[in-house]
C-alpha cells in the first residue's frame, strides 16, 4: 500500500503484470488506488463507495466459491458421519 | 454548399485568425513543446480535483486564443462549439460557464475537434457568425479514472493502449481576416467492425477513418496528392498500420509521408505511451498548435485533417457491446494557389 | 530449498495469471477471482495446505491463499457449530488482511494524492 502511495507500484505493475497483481500485496494495491483516487469526491461517497471497486470482484467470489465450498464439505462429512 | 452525400465546400473559406493550445507536464517534456502556447507544470493546475483542472485547462486555451488577436473581448465571440471525454462534458460546460458565449457541447470522443470545426466552418460561411470557438480538450487522470482503472493502480496496459494526453486546443473562426481557411468537410459516419477491446482503440478507429477519407476524395472530387498532409487524429501506430492496409485494398494511393499522426507528433521517443497519444485534446492541439504554426512557415499548403473517436462507455464494454467509431474530416489551406 | 519452491511456485502461480491477461485477455478483476476460486476449491479438496507445507511463502502470498484462508475458517467454524460455522468462520482467518486493507486503504486516501 505504501508503494502504491508513492506512486510506484502502478510504474512496477506495468512491467510485472501478474507478477504484481497477483500476490495479496496486489489486493493491497486495488484497495488503496481507488481510495486515493476518488478522495475529490469526499470521505464518505467517494473514498467509502468506491474503495472495494476493484477489490470487491475479489471478495465476492472468493467468500461465495468458500461458501459452497465449505458448505458441500461439511453436509459430506455430517452424512459420512451417520 | 453539400457536395455528394456528406461532404460540405465552404465558399467563403473561414479563417482561422487565432488559436490557443495549452498542455500539461508530459506534453512539456514531448516533442512539440514550443507550439503550445501555455505549458503546466503539473497536473493539478492549482485545482483541488483533476476534473477542475480539466476545466482550467480549456479555460486557458479559449483565452488564449481570443487575447492573441488582440481585443476579442469574450462578448464578441457568437457561438463556442466544443466538447470532451469526461461524462456529461462537465469540464467544457463549466469553463463555458466563464466564458459565458452562447454554447454547443460536443461528443464525438476524440473526434471532437474537427466536429467543431466542421459545423463552426459552416455556420461562418453561411454568415451564422462573426467569431466562433471551437477545440476539444481532455485531461489523463480524469479521462483514466473514469475509462479506466484508478491511475496508481497495478493493471498492467498492453502495447497497444494508448496514452491520454493532458491539453487542449482552441481555434478563433472568422468570416474575414488573415490566417490559414477552412475549405471543406466531411462528415463521419459510425463504423462498427465489431471490435471489442478497449485498449485497442486505434485499429477500432482505423476503418471509420479510412471509410471517411474515401468519401471526401469521392466527394470532393480530389486525388490524395492534392494534399501535402494527410493527418489522423490519433489513430496511433496500430491504426495507422490497419489504416494503410486498407487503403492499399481499396485502391487509394496515399503515401506513407503524406499520412501521419497527431498522436505521433506530440511525444518523444522513449516517453511511456505505448502505441501513441489519444484524447480529444490530442488533435486539436497538434493542428492547432504545431501543425498551423508549420503552414503559417509555408511548409505546406494543403492539409486534410481526419479527428477519430471511439463512442464507447465503460458501461458498454461491461454490456459487451463492440466499439462503435466514427471519423469527421476538415482541410485546412493557406496560402498560393486556389483550391477547387 | 524452501526458498527456491516459494520462489517457483509463487512465479508459477502468478504466470498463470500472465496467461490469463495476455492469451485469455481477461480482466485483473476476472483473473484474481478466479484464481481466488481456484484456492479455494484446492482447499476444498484438502490439496493447498500440503502445497503450503511445501513452498511456504510461494503459496501463501498469492491470492489464491485468500480463497484456501476462506474455506479453511468456514470448515474450522463447522467443524464445531455445524452448518452455521460456514458463514460465522469464513472471516476468522481472514480478517487481519480485510481489516488491513481497510484500514490502510482510508489512511491513504488521507494521505497519498493520485499521480498517475
Amino acid at each position: 500500500m505504501l508503494l502504491t502511495g508513492f506512486g510506484v507500484y502502478d510504474r512496477m505493475a506495468q512491467f510485472g503484470g501478474a507478477g504484481t497483481a497477483v500476490p495479496v500485496t496486489g489486493f493491497g494495491n486495488a484497495v488503496i488506488s481507488p481510495a486515493i483516487e476518488h478522495r475529490s469526491e469526499g470521505l464518505v461517497l467517494g473514498v467509502g463507495g468506491n474503495i472495494f471497486k476493484l477489490a470487491g470482484s475479489v471478495i465476492l467470489f472468493g467468500v461465495f466459491s468458500a461458501f459452497v465450498i465449505a458448505l458441500i464439505k461439511t453436509i459430506l462429512i455430517q452424512w459420512g458421519g451417520l | 454548399m453539400l457536395t455528394g452525400h456528406r461532404t460540405w465546400i465552404f465558399e467563403q473559406k473561414p479563417v482561422i485568425i487565432s488559436t490557443g493550445t495549452v498542455g500539461g507536464p508530459f506534453e512539456a517534456n514531448g516533442a512539440i513543446q514550443d507550439d503550445f502556447d501555455t505549458l503546466h507544470a503539473d497536473l493539478w493546475l492549482g485545482q483541488d480535483s483533476y476534473e477542475k483542472a480539466h476545466k482550467v485547462l480549456f479555460e486557458e486555451a479559449c483565452q488564449k486564443a481570443m487575447e492573441k488577436k488582440g481585443g476579442i473581448q469574450k462578448d464578441q465571440v457568437q457561438f463556442i462549439l466544443d466538447g470532451d471525454l469526461i461524462n456529461q462534458i462537465t469540464p467544457t460546460n463549466f469553463a463555458c460557464r466563464t466564458i459565458g458565449a452562447p454554447y454547443f457541447g460536443l461528443f464525438g470522443a476524440c473526434s471532437t475537434s474537427m466536429e467543431g470545426l466542421a459545423l463552426g466552418a459552416y455556420i461562418v460561411n453561411t454568415k451564422g457568425a462573426k467569431y466562433l470557438l471551437t477545440g476539444a480538450s481532455s485531461h489523463d487522470i480524469a479521462v483514466e479514472k473514469q475509462f479506466r482503472y484508478p491511475t496508481e493502480y497495478g493493471g498492467q496496459k498492453p502495447p497497444t493502449a494508448q496514452w491520454t494526453v493532458t491539453d487542449a486546443g482552441v481555434a478563433l473562426l472568422s468570416y474575414s481576416g488573415e490566417g490559414p481557411r477552412v475549405t471543406s468537410a466531411t462528415i463521419g459516419r459510425v463504423i462498427d467492425m465489431g471490435l471489442t477491446d478497449p485498449f485497442n482503440m486505434g485499429g477500432a478507429m482505423a476503418p471509420a477513418a479510412v471509410d471517411t477519407i474515401e468519401a471526401h476524395l469521392k466527394e470532393r472530387n480530389v486525388e490524395p496528392s492534392y494534399y501535402d498532409l494527410i493527418v489522423s487524429g490519433d489513430l496511433g501506430q496500430i491504426g495507422q498500420e490497419v489504416s494503410m492496409d486498407l487503403f492499399k485494398k481499396h485502391g487509394i494511393p496515399i503515401r506513407e509521408e503524406q499520412y501521419q499522426d497527431c498522436g505521433f507528433m506530440i511525444y518523444r521517443e522513449g516517453q511511456p505511451v505505448l502505441a501513441g497519444a489519444s484524447g480529444a485534446g490530442c488533435s486539436a492541439t497538434v493542428v492547432y498548435g504545431h501543425l498551423l504554426n508549420r503552414m503559417k512557415k509555408g511548409e505546406f499548403k494543403r492539409m486534410l485533417v481526419v479527428a477519430t473517436g471511439a463512442l464507447l462507455s465503460p458501461l458498454s464494454f461491461q454490456q459487451n457491446e463492440s466499439i462503435p467509431c466514427i471519423a469527421h474530416a476538415v482541410s485546412i489551406e493557406y496560402g498560393g494557389e486556389q483550391s477547387i | 530449498m524452501t526458498y527456491f519452491w516459494a520462489f517457483t511456485v509463487g512465479g508459477l502461480i502468478c504466470v498463470v495469471g500472465q496467461i490469463m491477461f495476455d492469451v485469455f485477455k481477461l480482466t485483473p478483476g476476472h483473473t484474481l477471482s478466479a484464481l481466488v476460486v481456484v484456492g479455494a476449491i484446492l482447499d476444498g479438496f484438502g490439496l493447498y495446505e500440503p502445497l503450503i507445507d511445501f513452498a511456504g511463502a510461494g503459496a501463501t502470498v498469492p491470492i489464491t491463499s485468500f480463497g484456501n484462508s476462506l474455506v479453511h475458517g468456514a470448515m474450522q467454524e463447522a467443524e464445531t457449530h455445524g452448518l452455521v460455522g460456514v458463514l460465522t468462520g469464513m472471516f476468522e482467518v481472514t480478517s487481519s488482511g480485510i481489516s488491513a486493507a481497510i484500514v490502510f486503504g482510508m489512511l491513504g486516501a488521507l494521505i497519498f494524492k493520485p499521480k498517475g
